[in-house]
C-alpha cells in the first residue's frame, strides 16, 4: 500500500489510529459548539472594527474633500450593524443554550459541554460588549 | 529473559539518541526547547538589570529639585533605553522563553514543533538586542521615548532611531516565529487524551498570546519599516504636507502597543493561575470562566488601541466606542481575579516564596486595573495625559501583573528549571523589599502626576509641592533594586551551589511535575497519556485506546527523534511529528542579517553584501541539512505506526505554512489599511493618477494563480507510476509561474513612474509593489524547497507536503496581490 492509500484509510479510520476501540469519536460533534465559541468574538470585533471604520472613514473623508457628512445615514449604518451583531450574539448563546440542556440531559462528553459553557458565557459576555459599543451612536450622533 | 535484553537495549538506543553535546558546542548548537528557553531567559533578565539600573539614574536625577546630575538628552535617552529595553527586550523575550522552557513539559510533548526556527528567533532576538546596545558604541542612542512618536522619531533626530528601528524589528519577528511555534505546539502537540477541557491555563494562554502576537506585531513591523523608508528613501507616509499623516504612526503602533500590554499580563495571569493551585493544593476555580476571560482579554485587546489616542482630538463617538471596548475588558480580568481569591479561599494556602509573590500580583494588579478603568475614561484621561498618574499606572500594572508573576513563576519553577532548591529565607527577604520598594517608588507617583507633573521631564524646580514625593520614589527604586540583587544572587547561587531539588516539591497538579527535575533530555521516555485536568494528581492512565501510542512512544521510537501529533480538540493521537537534533545553522542566517543591519546602519555596503550572502548560505545550508535529516523517516519502526508525513493538519508543516501564510496576509493588510487611511484623510487621492496598469497587474495576477494552482496539483498527483515526474511537472509549472510573476511585478514596481518621495499615494503604490517582490522571492522559495525535496529523497510524500505548504503560500501571495491591486487602483475610485 503506499502511502497516500495508507493516508486515506487511516483518516477513514480515525477509530483505528486512536487505539480501536470505538471511542475515538470524541470530538465527534463539537463544532457547534466550537462555533458558539467562535462567533461572538468575530461579531464582537465587527461590532468594533465596522463602528470605527465606518464612522470614522466616513467623516474623515467627507470632511477631507469639504463635503457635507452624511450624518443621519451613518448614523442608521451603525446603528443596523450593531443590533445585526447583537443578534448573532444572542442566536449563537440560544444555541449554547438549548445544546447544553440536550448535551447534559444525553451524554457524558465532557469536552462538548465544556465548549458549549464556554460558547454560551462567552456569547452573553461579548452581547454584552455589543451592547456597550452599538448604545453610542444614540447618544452621540455621528461625526460629533 | 530476550524480551528484557531488548527492552534494555531500546532503552539505551533511544538515550543515546537524544543525547545533546555539551559545553560551548551546546551554546551554539543545541535546539531543543529548554535550551532556548533558558537562553532567552537568561539573556531577557540581563536586559532587565540593565533596564533596572537605567531606571535608578533616573530615579537619582529626580531625586530632588533642579538637580544636574544628569543633562536633558541623556535623560531622554535614558528612558528611552529603559521603556524599550524593557518592553521590547525584556518582558515578552522572557514569557516567551518561559513558555519555550515550560508548555511542552505542561502539555507533554517532546519538544516544540520546529526546534531549529525556534534556535533561529532567539538568535534574531540576541542580535536586534546587540544592535540596539551598540548605539552607545557611536554615541547614537535613541532618544525619542518607547513609542517613538513622529514627526519627532522622523524629522528632528539622526541615525539613532535607525538602530532603534532595526534592532527592534529584528526582535519583533523573533516575537512571531516564537508565537507560531508555540501556537502550534499547543493545537497539535498536546499528550494523548489532552482534550482542550483538560489544557492548563497555561497554554491556553500562550495560544491567546500566539494569536495576539501574530495580529498586532506585523502592524509594528510595517510601521517601522514605513518611518525608515521615510528617513532614509523619503517616502512620505508620516509627512503631512504631501499626504501623509502623523497620526498613522500613532495607530500602528498602539495597534501593537496596547495588546503588547496583554501580551505580558495574560501570561504573568497564567503563571498565577499555576502558582496559586498548586501553592493552596485546590484546583483552580471556575476554570471555564478563566478560560473565557483570558481569549475575550485577548479579543477585547485588539480593539483598544484608540484609548492611548484619548487627546488627539478624535471625535467623540470614535472615542466612546473604545471606552466602550476598554469598560468591557476590564470585566475580563475581573473574572479572573475572582477565580483566585475563590481558589485561595477554598483551599489550603501555604505562604512560600512563589505564593507571596501571587499575593503581591493580586494587591497590585487589581490597583493598577483600578487607576486604568480611571484613565480609560476620556474625561479622567484628558486631565492626567503624560503626567506621573499615567506612569504610576502603567508601572502598576507591568511590574505587578507580569514582574511579580515572572518572580512567582521563577522560584515555583527553580527547581524544574535547574534542579537546584534556593534559600526560602532569602526569597522572602527579596520579596519584601521588592514589594514594599515597589510600592514605595510608585504609589507617589500618583500623587506626582495629579499635582501635576508631567512625565519624560529630566528635572523640575522646587516650590512645586512635589519634592518630597519624588524622594520618596527614588528611596523606593533603591530599596526594589536592592530586592532584585538578592534575588539574584539567591538564585544564580542556588544554580550552581543549591541543594538538590526534588522532582515536585509543591505537589503540582499539571503534568510537567510528573517528570524529574530538571527533566531528561526528551522530557518523557514515556509520553504521558492524560485523562483530567490536573494529570499530576491522578493514578497512571490505563485507556486502552491509547495502547498503540504507548508501546510507539515508550522508550521510541528509537531511529528518529519524535514525539506523538494529537488532534487540535480532543487531542486523539493522529500522526507522528519528527524532531531535530542538534545544529549549528540555525545561527547563520541572524548573524548575516545582524551584518546587513549593521552595513545600513554604517553605511558600509560591502558588508551588506556580506551579510546577505551569509543569510543565504544559512538558509541554504538549513534547507540542505533538514532534507538530509528527513531521509531517515523511511525507518520503518515508527512509520508504520504513526505517520511522519500526513497531508493536511495532521502535519506540523501544514499548520507553520498556514500561519506564515496568514503573517504574510496581516503585513499587506496593514499597508492597505496605511493607505486607505492615508487616503481619506488626503484632500486629494491620488495626487495625479493611479498606477492604472490592468494587463499587468491582471496578468500577474493569472500567473500567482497559476503557481498556486500547480503547487496544488503537486500535492495531491503522488499517485501511479508517473508521480516523480508529475512532481518534476508541477515544480517546473509553479517555479516558471512565479518566476513570471515575480518578474512582472519587478516591472510594475520599477517602471509604473512611481516616485515614492513624491507624495502618498505614490509612497503607498511603491511601497505595497516593493512588498509583493518579497512576497514572491517567498513563494519561489518555497517551490526551491519543493524541488530540493523531490531531488533528495525517491518517496513521493515528501515532495508532495513540501508542495501543499507551497501551495499555502503561493496561495497567501496572490490574496496579497488581490489586496494590493484594490488598494493602488480601486481604492483611489472609490470617493473618498
Ligand atoms: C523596576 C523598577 C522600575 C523603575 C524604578 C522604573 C522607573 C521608571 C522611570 C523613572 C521612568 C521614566 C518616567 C518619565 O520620565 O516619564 C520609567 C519609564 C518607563 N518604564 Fe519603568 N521602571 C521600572 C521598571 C519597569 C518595568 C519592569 C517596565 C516594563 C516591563 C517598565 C516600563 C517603562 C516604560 C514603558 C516607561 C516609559 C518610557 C517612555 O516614556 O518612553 N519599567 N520607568
Amino acid at each position: 500500500m503506499d502511502r497516500l492509500e495508507r493516508d486515506r484509510s487511516a483518516e477513514e479510520a480515525p477509530e483505528e489510529l486512536a487505539g480501536g476501540n470505538g471511542e475515538g469519536d470524541r470530538s465527534d460533534g463539537t463544532l457547534v459548539p466550537l462555533l458558539t465559541f467562535l462567533v461572538p468574538i468575530v461579531a464582537w470585533l465587527v461590532s468594533l472594527a465596522g463602528s470605527y471604520a465606518v464612522q470614522d472613514f466616513t467623516c474623515s473623508a467627507a470632511s477631507s474633500v469639504g463635503h457635507p457628512q452624511p450624518v443621519a445615514g451613518l448614523t442608521v449604518v451603525l446603528i443596523a450593524l450593531n443590533a445585526a451583531m447583537l443578534a448573532v450574539c444572542v442566536i449563537s448563546a440560544a444555541v449554547g443554550a438549548v445544546l447544553l440542556r440536550r448535551g447534559r440531559a444525553s451524554s457524558g462528553f465532557r469536552l462538548r459541554v465544556f465548549l458549549l459553557v464556554v460558547g454560551f458565557a462567552s456569547s452573553l459576555f461579548f452581547a454584552f460588549g455589543v451592547v456597550l459599543i452599538g448604545a453610542n451612536p444614540l447618544i452621540y450622533g455621528a461625526c460629533q | 529473559m530476550t524480551t528484557d535484553t531488548t527492552a534494555i537495549g531500546r532503552a539505551r538506543d533511544f538515550e543515546e539518541l537524544w543525547t545533546n553535546p555539551r559545553g560551548l558546542r551546546k551554546l551554539f548548537t543545541a535546539v531543543q526547547h529548554k535550551d532556548v528557553g533558558i537562553r532567552y531567559m537568561v539573556t531577557a533578565f540581563v536586559f532587565f538589570l540593565v533596564g533596572g539600573v537605567q531606571a535608578l539614574f533616573m530615579r537619582v536625577q529626580l531625586a530632588r529639585p533642579d538637580n544636574d546630575f544628569l543633562g536633558p538628552e541623556t535623560y531622554n535617552e535614558l528612558f528611552t533605553m529603559h521603556g524599550s529595553t524593557m518592553m521590547f527586550l525584556f518582558a515578552v523575550p522572557f514569557l516567551e522563553g518561559l513558555a519555550n522552557y515550560l508548555l511542552p513539559l505542561m502539555i507533554g510533548a517532546r519538544d516544540l514543533p520546529f526546534p531549529r526556527a525556534n534556535a533561529f528567533n532567539y538568535w534574531c532576538y540576541l542580535i536586534g538586542g546587540i544592535i540596539l546596545y551598540s548605539s552607545y558604541l557611536f554615541a547614537l542612542v535613541p532618544d525619542t521615548g518607547w513609542f517613538a512618536y513622529v514627526p519627532l522619531s522622523r524629522d528632528f533626530t539622526d541615525h539613532a532611531m535607525d538602530f532603534w528601528l532595526t534592532g527592534l524589528t529584528l526582535a519583533e519577528i523573533s516575537a512571531v516565529g516564537a508565537a507560531i511555534e508555540l501556537a502550534v505546539a499547543i493545537l497539535v502537540m498536546r499528550a494523548p487524551g489532552m482534550s482542550l477541557n483538560r489544557m492548563p491555563i497555561f497554554a491556553w494562554t500562550m495560544l491567546a498570546v500566539a494569536f495576539m502576537i501574530i495580529v498586532a506585531f506585523i502592524p509594528l513591523i510595517v510601521a517601522s519599516t514605513l518611518l525608515e523608508l521615510d528617513r532614509t528613501v523619503g517616502t512620505a507616509f508620516f509627512d503631512d504636507s504631501i499626504g501623509g499623516n502623523p497620526l498613522l504612526w500613532q495607530h500602528l503602533f498602539w495597534i501593537f502597543g496596547h495588546p503588547e500590554v496583554y501580551v505580558m499580563f495574560l501570561p504573568g495571569a497564567a503563571i498565577i493561575s499555576h502558582v496559586v493551585p498548586a501553592h493552596s493544593q485546590q484546583k483552580l476555580a471556575a476554570y471555564p470562566l478563566v478560560v473565557i476571560a483570558l481569549a475575550s482579554t485577548a479579543v477585547m485587546s485588539l480593539g483598544l488601541w484608540v484609548h492611548h489616542m484619548y487627546t488627539v482630538g478624535l471625535p467623540s463617538i470614535t472615542m466612546s466606542f473604545f471606552t466602550a471596548a476598554s469598560m468591557s475588558i476590564t470585566l475580563a480580568s475581573g473574572l479572573q481575579v475572582f477565580a483566585w481569591i475563590v481558589t485561595l479561599w477554598l483551599g489550603k494556602p501555604r505562604f512560600t516564596v512563589p505564593m507571596l509573590y501571587a499575593l503581591g500580583f493580586i494587591v497590585t494588579f487589581v490597583a493598577g486595573g483600578i487607576t486604568g478603568v480611571m484613565v480609560a475614561s476620556t474625561a479622567f484621561d484628558q486631565q492626567v495625559h503624560d503626567t506621573y498618574f499615567v506612569v504610576a499606572h502603567f508601572h502598576y500594572v507591568l511590574i505587578g501583573g507580569m514582574l511579580f508573576p515572572i518572580f512567582a513563576g521563577l522560584h515555583h519553577w527553580w527547581g524544574m528549571l535547574t534542579g537546584r532548591r534556593y534559600s526560602e529565607r532569602a526569597g522572602v527577604v527579596a520579596f519584601w523589599l521588592i514589594f514594599v520598594g515597589f510600592h514605595t517608588t510608585f504609589f507617589p507617583m500618583h500623587l506626582t502626576g495629579l499635582w501635576g507633573m508631567p512625565r519624560r521631564v529630566f528635572t523640575y524646580p522646587t516650590g512645586l509641592g512635589i519634592d518630597t514625593v519624588n524622594l520618596l520614589s527614588t528611596v523606593g527604586a533603591f530599596v526594589i533594586a536592592a530586592g532584585v540583587v538578592v534575588l539574584t544572587v539567591n538564585l544564580a547561587h542556588s544554580a550552581f551551589r543549591g541543594r538538590p531539588a526534588v522532582d515536585d516539591p509543591w505537589q503540582g497538579d499539571s503534568l510537567e511535575w510528573t517528570t524529574s527535575s530538571p527533566p531528561p533530555s526528551e522530557n518523557w521516555p514515556a509520553v504521558p497519556i492524560v485523562a483530567s485536568r490536573t494529570p499530576a494528581w491522578d493514578e497512571e492512565d490505563d485507556d486502552p485506546r491509547y495502547d498503540r501510542v504507548r508501546t510507539v512512544f515508550d522508550h521510541g521510537p528509537t531511529a528518529v527523534r519524535a514525539t506523538p501529533l494529537t488532534t487540535p480538540i480532543a487531542a486523539d493521537p493522529d500522526a507522528a511529528v519528527h524532531l531535530p537534533g542538534p545544529t549549528f545553522w540555525p545561527i547563520v542566517p541572524p548573524v548575516g542579517l545582524g551584518l546587513v543591519a549593521a552595513a545600513l546602519l554604517t553605511e558600509w555596503y560591502i558588508l551588506a553584501a556580506v551579510g546577505l550572502a551569509m543569510a543565504l548560505v544559512g538558509f541554504g545550508g538549513w534547507a540542505w541539512s533538514n532534507e538530509s535529516g528527513e531521509r531517515r523517516h523511511l525507518h520503518p519502526e515508527s512509520a508504520a505506526e504513526f505517520e511522519f508525513e500526513r497531508s493536511g493538519p495532521h502535519a506540523i508543516g501544514w499548520w507553520g505554512a498556514t500561519f506564515t501564510a496568514a503573517t504574510l496576509v496581516v503585513g499587506v493588510s496593514t499597508l492597505a489599511f496605511s493607505a486607505l487611511y492615508l487616503q481619506v484623510n488626503a484632500p486629494v487621492w491620488p495626487f495625479e493618477e493611479t498606477v492604472g496598469r490592468p494587463l499587468l497587474f491582471g496578468g500577474i495576477a493569472l500567473l500567482l494563480i497559476l503557481a498556486t494552482a500547480a503547487s496544488w496539483w503537486g500535492r495531491t498527483s503522488s499517485r501511479g507510476s508517473g508521480q516523480k515526474h508529475r512532481h518534476l511537472l508541477s515544480i517546473a509549472v509553479a517555479g516558471a509561474a512565479g518566476a513570471a510573476a515575480l518578474a512582472l511585478v519587478v516591472v510594475a514596481w520599477t517602471t509604473s513612474g512611481l516616485d515614492p518621495a513624491d507624495d502618498a499615494y505614490q509612497s503607498s503604490a511603491w511601497v505595497l509593489l516593493a512588498a509583493q517582490t518579497v512576497l514572491a522571492v517567498v513563494g519561489l522559495s518555497a517551490t526551491g524547497l519543493v524541488l530540493l525535496g523531490r531531488l533528495r529523497h525517491e518517496r513521493h510524500s515528501r515532495a508532495a507536503i513540501l508542495s501543499e505548504y507551497a501551495a499555502l503560500l503561493w496561495g497567501a501571495v496572490a490574496v496579497c496581490w488581490v489586496i494590493t491591486w484594490v488598494t493602488t487602483d480601486l481604492l483611489p475610485l472609490a470617493v473618498i
